[in-house]
């Protein structure tokens, strides 16, 4: 008997230091640093839900949570990582100066095998996975992959249902000539028919890169992707010369907001939300703010008769990415978990329920409410991705790029610079660049 | 106060030019402090409207929102050792360079007046890897060291100029007397220099205070963060949120107006005796 | 000089001097030193910084934008040191005609904006001339000025002047208060003996006040030189140096160099070129105002 409760001791001794073992080497807690740029209330809400959902997932983690904007981030990440400090998982921006600079110098890890394993990009284009690939020699658009992202973007025409239909529009508009009499019908009834503010923000670069990407069908899109990617090219093609041309003409002739040049980009979001306006060129992420306006409807940019598939400038929101600070093949699996958890179609769900456009899709039985905007965006961003039809930013073909375009717009839209001039400056900025690579 | 004896009418004629200037210079913060007492709605009836009712939640919602209380005690956890260590420095090296004779004294005098002159755009990056180096980033020491340095020039340049503006015989007579030059420094100089070290304490307190770069750049941690740059940050979630923008910039302003007022005849009167040198 | 009474051996001296010294040196001079030495090198931030010499500064030269930026910082200089020190010299002469309290009033108000925060104070003047809900165009229109509402800040022509009248509000209380102490100093006899002989204000002004007060003078100017090379929150909050360069300066330049595109040894060379042009106006000022006499 003795022996008995001996034994059974000993072995409940054992059984209990092996949980409380197993209890102290899970609660030797790991701290995952994790900075981002969702800045804007609802989108800091949604993170701090996903957090939460993934620390009672996970227990004995932590994460580790800095909110920057978008331009410290991109300054600081590059400093910390530098240093050996920082972020475990962050954002990162695509493009040359962060991204690519950053793979090159090994700050970041290589993301294929667990986008492989996830399913990560899966009913995206291949376009959209290509813009976060950086090869060993510095090529953009190959090479392994270093950034998935949680939400989609896509540059669009906001119109205002109810001032459209006051002036007389028919609604919907269903090409590039139906916009343009639109906007003399609004004008006529006068109102004005553009929103536009060039203070801050990229408001004029957006309405010119949509007026110039319409006129591209997705099967012409090799021409962009090699200017963008940096293969080479010119930009001085016959699409953005229109585009400079129309940009110009509709600054001259009261088409835009009176006092345009000094009221900032928000400020015409504002304006527009208000029913000042009737159209609005602009990205998905000013839903937040537009959809306190019932009236207010979304729409690809109008394209020419003859374009089946216009490209519609779009993309996806800043990449996350696994940073060097992951040494340990459980700390770089840990970093993919988290990942996993803000992209997944799980994650598209809370996404889309706080106003977000997902750049995953919804699963198909999730019931989640969303706003009109919303429900319009997604049927858009799925029919983009099947034709791969989502356009650049084209600032990002090269680092200087995004300044050439705001000093230079302004000239334009002021009169002081020619479409010709306008177009040979982006021209001028990008034969320099591909001339240093 | 050299008089021209103006005649009335013409004394009347300045003293409404006077009047019109000081309202030119607190106009804005009259229009400020208007705004954030409105509602978005309010703000569409015109800017010089008044509001239906004082929207007093803004400063609510930014002091919240805007994280305004963790901004707020770092600022202060930052200003009072700044302030402190820099007018004992500034007295130190002051007394130095008011009373005595030392190698490269000009050449000292120099290097410091360069750091005055350099903006801190400049310099801020080789400071970040050396905080980087001495394992200092992210830490309060990387926002009161840095910013200690800062105020040496000024501080050592006004408190010897204002040393140097006592009457020498009490400073020999102590001197005959025996005492060693730093019993002289605490117990003859320092109680002489009131006025001085309380708007040296102003200057340091509002350059302090209203600093953003530093803090942007050494420090991760939003929980470290000050009060500008939580106000420039919050600016960048609430452009749309004109109000509440506002109300924030009163929150970030009111401590350094408080503070001002104060002391500001002493303030005034220390800054033009310094100046003056 | 004369020996000072508290003077004693170099060393001993030297320690009052040292812990100011070695803090300096250590956070300010020390990273100064290595921004220099930055200055001739090509860096991203990533990796080692590569010697080029002097090729920033060649290219400096050439540079369209920063030409601008010096050009801009000229033109604003009128308004960060000639302006204000002009106001602040006449307000300073009249405000004697206030009686002695409200002296302290009108004081105290007109040198409230120099102690704000100049990052917040560009974001109130942004609002202020915002063309829809900024009180300054609300305010022409409801007089009947409505032509004058331009976009203020947006406006290639009138950006620079309306950024200039910003700092001329932020420094004239400033420079007013100075020259108020330096009224204090001079002479009241020497008031009596001109206006004795008749002498009118203008006159009084010109031929008496002015001169005596050269070194207040010289004070300002050298404050408000330095203020203006520095220059960076007000305008970058205004107007980011926009629009199309129509309000940069150097300082904004640098940072664009530096923390937006990382060329962090341009951005270093514009630094140092900035500092080096402080000093050399700030010595040119110092050798033209030599007060006859005074301090």
């Amino acid at each position: 008997m003795k022996l008995r409760q001996i034994h059974l001791l000993g072995i409940g001794c054992v059984a209990a230091a092996t949980a409380f073992a197993g209890q102290t080497s899970v609660a030797a807690a790991q701290d995952v640093p994790v900075w981002h740029s969702y800045t804007y209330e609802a989108q800091a809400e949604t993170m701090r839900e996903l957090i939460a959902s993934f620390v009672a997932e996970h227990s004995g983690v932590t994460i580790d949570e800095t909110v920057r904007s978008f331009d410290d981030l991109s300054l600081t990440l590059r400093l910390a990582l530098q240093a050996g400090n920082g972020p475990m998982v962050t954002q990162v921006n695509q493009g040359a100066k962060d991204m690519g600079t950053m793979a090159q110098a090994g700050l970041l890890i290589p993301l294929d095998d667990y986008a492989a394993k996830f399913g990560w990009g899966a009913g995206q284009s291949a376009g959209i996975i290509d813009r976060g690939r950086w090869s060993e020699s510095g090529q953009f658009g190959e090479g392994p992959n270093y950034g998935i992202s949680s939400l989609g973007e896509i540059v669009g025409l906001y119109y205002n249902e109810k001032v459209l239909e006051d002036a007389g529009v028919a609604l919907p508009i269903e090409n590039f000539q139906g916009f343009l009499d639109a906007l003399e019908k609004v004008k006529a009834a006068g109102v004005t028919p553009i929103a536009m503010g060039t203070a801050s923000g990229n408001l004029p670069l957006h309405l010119y890169s949509a007026l110039a990407q319409s006129q591209v069908d997705a099967a012409d899109r090799g021409a962009l992707d090699d200017l963008i990617y940096g293969r080479g090219g010119d930009f001085k093609t016959e699409a953005n010369m229109t585009a400079a041309k129309f940009l110009q003409e509709w600054s001259k002739n009261d088409y835009l907001l009176s006092g345009f040049s000094g009221i900032s980009g928000d400020d015409a979001v504002q304006l527009f939300t208000a029913g000042q306006a009737a159209f609005l060129t602009g990205g998905s992420w000013y839903f937040g703010d537009v959809q306190n306006n019932a009236d207010i409807h979304f729409m690809p940019f109008p394209a020419p008769e003859g374009v089946s598939h216009p490209l519609s400038v779009g993309g996806v929101d800043m990449g996350w990415t696994i940073t060097s600070l992951a040494k340990s093949q459980a700390e770089k699996d840990l970093g993919a978990e988290f990942i996993q958890h803000v992209v997944s179609p799980a994650a598209a769900v809370v996404w889309a329920r706080h106003g977000y456009l997902p750049a995953t899709s919804l699963p198909k039985e999730s019931d989640v409410e969303l706003s009109g905007l919303l429900k319009e965006a997604i049927v858009i961003w799925d029919d983009l991705n099947a034709n791969n039809a989502l356009g650049h930013y084209i600032d990002w073909a090269s680092p200087t790029m995004l300044k050439t375009v705001q000093d230079n717009i302004v000239l334009l839209m002021a009169g002081r610079q020619s479409p010709e001039e306008f177009v040979g400056k982006l021209d001028a900025d990008y034969q320099a660049f591909l001339a240093t690579k | 106060m050299p008089s021209s004896a103006p005649t009335a009418a013409r004394s009347a004629g300045f003293r409404i030019v006077l009047w019109a200037f000081a309202l030119f210079a607190i106009a804005p913060f009259g229009l400020l402090v208007m705004t954030s007492l409105k509602s978005q709605p309010d703000l569409m009836r015109g800017a010089f409207a008044l509001p239906s009712r004082p929207h007093f939640e803004n400063f609510v919602s930014a002091w919240v929102d805007g994280h305004f209380s963790t901004y707020f005690r770092n600022s202060v956890l930052v200003v009072v050792p700044v302030v402190i260590f820099g007018v004992i420095l500034g007295l130190l090296s002051g007394f130095a360079f008011a009373f005595l004779s030392f190698p490269l004294k000009k050449i000292a005098f120099a290097l410091l007046a360069l750091g005055m002159m350099v903006p801190s755009e400049a310099y801020i990056i080789p400071l970040y890897y050396e905080m980087l180096y001495l394992g200092l980033i992210n830490s309060y020491a990387a926002l009161i060291l840095p910013q200690i340095a800062m105020s040496v020039p000024f501080a050592t340049f006004f408190m010897a100029s204002a040393m140097q503006q006592l009457p020498t015989d009490i400073l020999e007579a102590a001197r005959i007397d025996g005492a060693s030059r730093g019993r002289i420094l605490m117990k003859v100089i320092l109680p002489l220099m009131g006025p001085s070290i309380s708007s040296l304490a102003l200057f340091l307190f509002i350059w302090t205070w209203n600093e953003f770069l530093i803090p942007l750049i050494l420090v991760n941690d939003d929980s470290l963060r000050t009060l500008p740059l939580g106000m420039l940050f919050f600016q960048g979630r609430h452009t749309v949120n004109i109000p509440v923008l506002t109300a924030g910039a009163v929150l970030v302003i009111l401590p350094v107006i408080v503070a001002y007022l104060f002391f500001q005849r002493k303030f005034v009167e220390g800054l033009t005796a310094g100046a003056s040198k | 000089m004369t020996k000072s009474p508290l003077d004693g051996r170099p060393l001993a001296n030297l320690l009052f001097l040292l812990p100011s010294l070695i803090i300096y040196v250590a956070f300010i001079f020390g990273p100064i030193v290595v921004a220099v030495g930055l200055s001739f090198t090509d860096w991203n931030g990533l990796g080692r910084p590569v010697f080029v010499g002097i090729a920033n500064y060649t290219a400096l030269f050439r540079d369209p934008d920063f030409l601008t930026a010096m050009k801009n910082n000229a033109v604003l200089m009128i308004f960060y040191c000639l302006v204000p020190l002009a106001l602040g010299m006449v307000l300073a002469s009249v405000v004697s005609a206030v009686p002695p309290r409200e002296r302290l009033a009108v004081r105290t108000l007109l040198f409230l904006p120099y102690i704000m925060p100049s990052a917040v104070i560009g974001i109130v003047w942004r609002w202020l001339y915002n063309p829809l809900f900024g009180p300054i165009n609300q305010g022409l229109k409801a007089v009947g000025l409505g032509a004058l509402a331009l976009p203020w800040l947006g406006d290639f022509t009138w950006a620079l002047p309306a950024v200039g009248f910003v700092v001329v509000w932020y420094y004239f209380g400033f420079c007013m208060v100075i020259f108020m102490t330096g009224l204090q100093r001079l002479d009241p006899s020497l008031y009596e003996a001109s206006r004795i002989d008749g002498a009118g204000p203008v006159y009084t002004f010109r031929r008496i006040t002015f001169p005596l007060l050269l070194p207040e003078v010289r004070i300002v100017l050298l404050l408000t030189i330095i203020a203006s090379i520095k220059s960076f929150d007000l305008i970058f909050t205004m107007t980011r140096g926009g629009p199309a360069n129509a309000t940069l300066v150097p300082n904004i330049y640098m940072y664009e160099m530096g923390f937006q595109l990382s060329r962090f040894g341009y951005a270093a060379a514009v630094a140092v070129f900035g500092a080096a042009a402080i000093f050399a106006v700030n010595y040119a000022v110092h050798r033209a105002i030599n007060p006859k006499d005074g301090v």
